[in-house]
């Protein structure tokens, strides 16, 4: 669905049912979001992309070899009040999800961090891997962004750190795409 | 307990400030290339697990 209307001005009702409307914005309108699709975007690069990076668990040459991927592939969105960065695109797809399907990683009740630091170091010492701190705390971000969608959780909010961003595990249809550019004869 | 320096997104972040067993100080906000926001920090940790780590 392609629209020009502005968004609803009752955002205040919709939180007090617990709504989001979350914004995601791209340089073409898209019928489905993706987040497989994310890591391979040719605009996300770097420490973005890093975060996907497989981690060998064996030694080298040791057969078979174990191959640790635990981020899981998410698309990000920002809810009503995030203010877009440039380059991000003058399409912006909309989706209204209910707010208590995110796990809020500042606080991480569930501590799926320590869980998933735990399996790691598990793993490490089966594997008579040695892991720096840095790769210890990449994996375990990965992971517990896993254990929260084996959990059942839409995605992640931050709401210490980033309070206006989230991230969704599965595909998305848009309720509502619409375009924020200037059309020619404007 | 040990100490050391890594860099992390904002998420990473949040998961690690999450819990007592962390004391994270951001040292600088690192250059990005996406809307993601990336730091450098300082980690003072008290898990045990930092004994099968490299220091």
């Amino acid at each position: 669905m392609l629209g020009s209307g502005r968004r609803g001005s009752q955002a205040g009702q919709r939180l007090l049912r617990g709504l989001l409307d979350l914004l995601h914005y791209s340089d073409e309108p898209r019928e489905v979001i993706d987040p497989q699709k994310h890591l391979t975007n040719k605009n996300i690069r770097g420490a973005e992309r890093d975060l996907n990076y497989p981690t060998r668990m064996t030694p080298f040459r040791e057969e078979p070899e174990v191959i640790y991927q635990p981020y899981p592939a998410q698309s990000y969105w920002g809810d009503e009040n995030y203010i877009p960065e440039a380059g991000l695109g003058d399409y912006v797809h909309t989706s209204r999800q209910p707010e208590e399907g995110f796990y809020d990683v500042s606080e991480d009740m569930d501590k799926f961090y320590m869980i998933a630091r735990e399996e790691i170091m598990d793993m490490a010492k089966t594997h008579g891997k040695q892991l720096s701190p840095q790769e210890v705390h990449r994996l375990a971000t990965g992971r517990a962004m896993g254990i929260a969608k084996e959990q059942g959780y839409l995605g992640l909010s931050n709401r210490k750190f980033r309070p206006n961003v989230y991230t969704q595990f599965e595909a998305v249809v848009p309720d509502l795409i619409e375009y924020l550019g200037k059309v020619d004869n404007e | 307990m040990s100490e050391y320096e890594l860099e992390t997104d904002e998420f990473g972040l949040a998961f690690m400030s999450a819990h007592d067993d962390f004391t994270v100080t951001i040292l600088e906000e690192l250059n990005s290339d996406t809307p993601m926001k990336y730091y450098r920090v300082k980690v003072k940790e008290v898990t045990q697990d930092a004994d099968n780590q490299l220091h």
